[in-house]
């Protein structure tokens, strides 16, 4: 049952229609079935009564014959008549028996063939059987003439079930020889008088051969319009439902293997119209979705292609520039390597192994510490850890290391390499030896120093030449004019002397700056401390401000040197100052890793503010040039830097970072002791 | 017979009733498709003999008259011959057994005349001596027959036809029915008679008419007239009317079948009235199924001759019904008659005279004055035999059934 209601399932859709037709259909003939079968019955029951009408017409015919047969007592005409009567068409057997006359006739070839066997064979057809009340039968033929005569027959055969003397017509169905038949008993009767019994057997083959072409033709009929229907029903569901359903599975079929050209006609309103409406819509959206998508795709393609070449131009780019950058940073003349994310070496180029005495083969995977080893390295290990850690995105700090090749100043720029979303992944560390620089530079200071003292030397001894070749005319030619002129001349030569004096201690300090003594300090105090004499009394049209954040964190430093700084600068505010008058701001600042003191005047700015902390670079008509120079050397000592900003008419900013002093050790660490002492001068 | 049964059946089941075969009919196509019944003469004839053909129906309805018929035809050549034949040659009866269709009639006929024969004895029922006669005619040789009664048989008034050959032992029915006109007036002194016939049967018709005819002559009352259909069984209406009518006498000039059952129903219906009748009536079963509603007369066409019963009785085992045999006997009697007149025939007068012989018997038989077991024997100019009819009373006999008896002579003896 399962497997045929799967079947039934999988069966096609005209199937299930033609189905569905046949099982309405054959249920429709069932009913017409059941309801013609009683029509068919009554049918067959109004053949039967025209049969027997039929027989009552044949009997009342014969009946007046018999009757004056019997009258007559006349055997010969009684067996002409029942002959005859034998002799109509359908008629089986016919028999009168009245008193003393019982004739029975039949026509019946079979009839004849079996009662009397092959011997009538030649008399057929035509003959007629007369058989009397005792079985003694003669065949005859037209008009009595004895063809076969004293023949005996079993009567038993011949003798239908008679029945009683009941009055009229009485009508049973039996059945003779094999053949269905009407049986008609009656009384021949005379205006009231019974004269014999008249027994007719009429053969109802006919009527049944008609019944069965009746039920064959019909039954066929109902086949063959049920064929029919069927037939014409599929045709119809296929033209008007299947077919269109067709259709649209064939086109959906068409447009599932991608063909979105197909349309389907929109033959009526009906739902099968509707369907195909919905397709066509359905399909040309999806149509145009997919030329959008394709133009999207050929869009994208070509887009990709052009990224894709792009992509391939820069990665031959990066590459290019990487294989150049390699190139660049391997040749290069500065050291450069980088750390990852754990601090390990990465990079390390043959300038940096030189500078660091650190061949580049140990160099690699290696923690930078681990690999420098010597402690005199701290500086530069504390330079880019700054930077490793995170607590500054870059850094520039001129560091002394104890290096295998002796104490060497390294110029070191830390920035922090960034990845993907600008996320840190390691440490870049650019360094250079300049150690030789430095030393070729003070050697040109010092040459540019002599030629200054020269200069500033020479440039007094002019006036005081002067001033003795006027004394001695004056005093030579006229007295009292050597008088006269002697207290200017002197004053002349004693400030002349006086500006030697300045000069030469000038030179002599920077020459001689003294060794340093980093301490612990709280720069705000130091800040304090310096300002304190303009505090007091500020000079002219200039007002101090101090602006000292609480949180900054102590410097080690060394207190008087720093102070010198300080002061230089201030004093370079102040004379920038000179003239207008203005602001000093004072102002300290935590920052990452350190501090900031920040120097800013409302003076008139530098043009070439860079060069301010260059040896002799000055803008002043007094002075020696070299303050500035000594505060950055001092404080790039400290490992810190001395910037300036300016900008013309709106006065400067020079920013003094100084680095954090390492965390107080909880026991006494002689970490101030630590060595790394700058050697003066150079 | 059978495929005119099978055209009869055809016709049958399309019209949905049946009729069966009539007297008269479908004649003109019956002859064409109808196989004649005949049975031949048993043995080859015997050349020098004086034939003389038998035709009669001894098959189908009149079987049983018509071997009375010929019966009594070979009583009379057994006689005949046993006397020493006529003129020393032997008379050779040549049976023609028929069957009751006058084709079968016909066709023996022309048979018979073909086989040589000098004369024709038969047939006993009117259609079927017609049959013969026109054929008898025809070929020039003479037909007696016994109980042939339809008046044109021998000569037809109407047309004028007179059948020179043809001669019969017998009155005509129109001879009978004005007989029995007059007994009907004369004897019975019927004032009101009425006459019930069949409707369509020669004999019956003519019958009445002469009846009627005769009667309204006589009386200047004209008879009321009844009829029935072929075959009714069932006379009661009719005999309402005849009841109504009160008639003294009715005539029924049917078969005593007919009569029998009109009396019988009219008994029962209470009627009161004398019952006359024909020749037709003659028959030991007439009032068999109940007896006559009073007195009964019928004509006969012989009067009782005891001697011939007897003879006939002994010969055949069986007893004579009505003058079929007595008749038929008289009718070869009368050929033999007309033979001895002719005198003594040679062979030449058989064979290639026959034709001439023939004739030559035609004139001596048309001439014949002879004694014949029925009384004396001679013929008007139409052939018919000159003589009334005998008169039967119908009573009750001492067992209870009705039974004959001669009442004596009407007309002419």
């Amino acid at each position: 049952v399962r497997r045929l209601a799967r079947a039934l399932r999988d069966l096609s859709l005209r199937g299930k229609v033609t189905l569905t037709l046949a099982a309405v259909f054959v249920v429709s003939v069932a009913t017409l079935l059941l309801m013609l079968v009683p029509i068919l019955a009554e049918q067959r029951q109004r053949l039967v009564d025209q049969d027997r009408r039929m027989l009552t017409t044949l009997r009342r015919n014969y009946e007046r014959y018999f009757i004056y047969d019997l009258l007559q007592d006349n055997r010969e005409s009684l067996a002409l008549h029942l002959a005859e009567l034998a002799q109509q068409e359908g008629v089986l057997w016919a028999r009168v028996d009245a008193n003393g006359l019982d004739v029975g006739a039949t026509a019946d070839g079979e009839a004849i063939r079996r009662l009397l066997g092959e011997e009538a064979e030649p008399h057929l057809p035509g003959a007629v059987l007369l058989v009397d009340g005792e079985g003694r039968a003669e065949l005859v033929g037209a008009g009595g003439k004895p063809l076969l005569t004293d023949r005996r027959v079993r009567l038993e055969e011949l003798r239908p079930a008679a029945t009683g003397g009941q009055q009229g017509d009485e009508f049973r169905e039996t059945s003779w020889g094999g053949v269905k038949a009407l049986e008609l008993a009656t009384t021949l009767q005379a205006a009231g008088d019974s004269y014999g019994r008249l027994h007719v057997l009429y053969s109802l083959a006919l009527l049944e051969r008609s019944e069965t072409l009746t039920r064959s033709l019909f039954y066929g009929g109902v086949a063959l319009t049920f064929v029919l229907v069927l037939l014409l029903l599929n045709l119809l569901l296929s033209r008007i439902v299947l077919a269109p359903v067709r259709r649209v599975h064939d086109a959906m079929s068409l447009a599932a293997t991608g063909d979105l050209r197909v349309r389907l006609p929109v033959p009526s309103r009906d739902e099968v119209g509707s369907m195909a409406e919905s397709f066509n819509r359905m399909v040309g959206e999806l149509e145009t979705s997919r030329r959008e998508v394709e133009g999207y795709s050929r869009n994208l393609e070509a887009m990709v292609e052009a990224r894709t070449a792009e992509l391939r131009e820069s990665q031959a780019s990066l590459l290019a520039l990487k294989n150049h950058l390699a190139t660049v940073i391997a040749d290069v003349g500065t050291g450069v390597f980088s750390l990852d994310g754990d601090g390990r070496i990465e990079a390390f180029n043959e300038r940096a192994g030189e500078i660091l005495g650190l061949p580049p083969a140990e160099a690699h995977g290696r923690r930078l510490e681990d690999a420098l080893g010597d402690p005199g390295t701290a500086r530069l290990v504390e330079v880019v850890a700054t930077v490793r850690d995170g607590r500054a995105a870059r850094r520039e700090a001129q560091v002394l290391c104890r290096l295998p090749r002796g104490r060497r100043t390294l110029s070191v720029v830390a920035s922090v390499l960034l990845g993907e979303g600008r996320r840190p992944i390691g440490t870049v560390v650019v360094c250079e030896d300049l150690t030789q620089i430095l030393a070729s530079q003070r050697l040109e200071a010092w040459k540019e120093a002599v030629e200054r003292v020269i200069h500033e030397i020479k440039n007094p001894l002019t006036p005081v030449g002067l001033a003795a070749d006027t004394l001695k005319t004056a005093w030579a030619r006229d007295r009292r004019r050597f008088g006269e002129l002697f207290p200017s001349a002197i004053d002349m030569i004693q400030g002349a002397v006086r500006d030697l004096k300045t000069l030469i201690g000038e030179f002599s300090r920077f020459s001689r700056i003294p060794k340093m003594r980093p301490e612990r300090q709280d720069a705000n105090a130091l800040v304090l401390e310096v300002l304190s004499p303009y505090s007091q009394g500020p000079p002219p049209g200039i007002q101090v401000r101090k602006e000292l954040a609480p949180d900054v964190p102590e410097v080690e430093a060394d207190a008087d040197q720093l102070k010198r700084v300080l002061f230089n600068v201030i004093n370079n505010a102040l004379e920038a100052m000179g003239e207008t008058g203005g602001e000093l701001r004072l102002r300290t600042r935590a920052e990452e890793g350190g501090v900031v003191i920040l120097v800013e005047d409302d003076g008139p700015g530098v043009d070439d503010v860079e060069r301010i902390f260059e040896p002799h670079y000055t803008t002043k008509v007094k002075g020696t040039g070299l303050g500035l120079a000594i505060a950055r050397q001092i404080v790039e000592e400290h490992g810190g830097r001395i910037l300036a900003e300016s900008r013309p008419g709106r006065g400067t900013c020079v920013q003094i970072h100084l680095p954090a002093a390492p965390p107080r050790p909880v026991a006494g660490d002689p970490r101030g002791k630590a060595p790394g002492a700058p050697s003066p001068g150079g | 017979m059978a495929p005119r049964a099978v055209a009869l059946a055809v016709a049958v089941l399309s019209l949905g009733c049946a009729s069966p075969r009539g007297g008269s009919g479908d004649a003109a196509s019956a002859s064409d498709r109808v196989d004649p019944v005949v049975l031949p003469p048993g043995e080859a004839p015997t050349p020098g003999d004086l034939r003389v053909a038998a035709i009669f129906p001894t098959m189908g309805r009149y079987a049983v008259s018509g071997m009375q018929s010929l019966n009594g035809a070979r009583l009379a050549v057994d006689e005949l011959n046993r006397a020493g034949g006529i003129g020393g040659r032997r008379v050779d009866l040549r049976e023609w057994r028929t069957g009751s269709y006058f084709v079968d009639a016909q066709r023996a006929a022309v048979l018979a005349a073909e086989d040589g024969a000098l004369a024709l004895v038969g047939s006993n029922s009117s259609e079927l001596s017609a049959a013969v006669a026109a054929e008898a005619q025809g070929r020039g040789l003479v037909q007696v027959s016994n109980v042939s009664t339809a008046q044109d048989l021998t000569w037809d008034p109407q047309t004028g036809r007179n059948r020179s050959f043809v001669f019969r032992v017998c009155s005509s029915d129109v001879v009978m029915g004005a007989l029995l006109a007059d007994f009907a007036l004369q004897k019975l002194g019927a004032r009101r008679a009425a006459v019930l016939y069949e409707v369509g049967r020669a004999y019956s018709m003519k019958l009445a008419r002469s009846f009627i005819d005769r009667y309204r002559e006589a009386s200047g009352r004209s008879p009321a007239e009844f009829f029935y259909l072929a075959l009714e069984t069932d006379f009661r209406p009719q005999l309402h009317l005849i009841a109504d009518y009160r008639p003294d006498v009715l005539f029924v000039p049917g078969s005593f079948s007919d009569a029998s059952l009109i009396a019988a129903q009219a008994t029962a219906l209470g009627l009161r009235v004398t019952l006359l009748g024909g020749d037709a009536w003659s028959s030991p079963l007439l009032f068999r199924r109940g007896a006559p509603p009073g007195e009964a007369y019928f004509a006969e066409l012989c009067a009782p001759a005891p001697g011939f019963d007897r003879r006939y009785q002994a010969v055949f085992g069986e007893e004579t019904q009505g003058c079929r045999a007595i008749l038929a006997h008289d009718a070869v009697e009368v050929v033999a008659a007309g033979l001895r007149a002719l005198g003594p025939l040679d062979d030449q007068a058989l064979g290639a005279g026959l034709a001439e012989t023939r004739r030559r018997l035609r004139d001596a038989v048309a001439e014949v004055r002879t004694v014949g077991a029925s009384g004396p024997i001679r013929f008007d100019a139409h052939g018919d035999r000159r003589q009334g009819v005998a008169l039967s009373a119908v009573e009750t006999g001492p067992d209870g059934r009705p039974v004959a008896l001669a009442r004596g002579w009407l007309g002419e003896r």
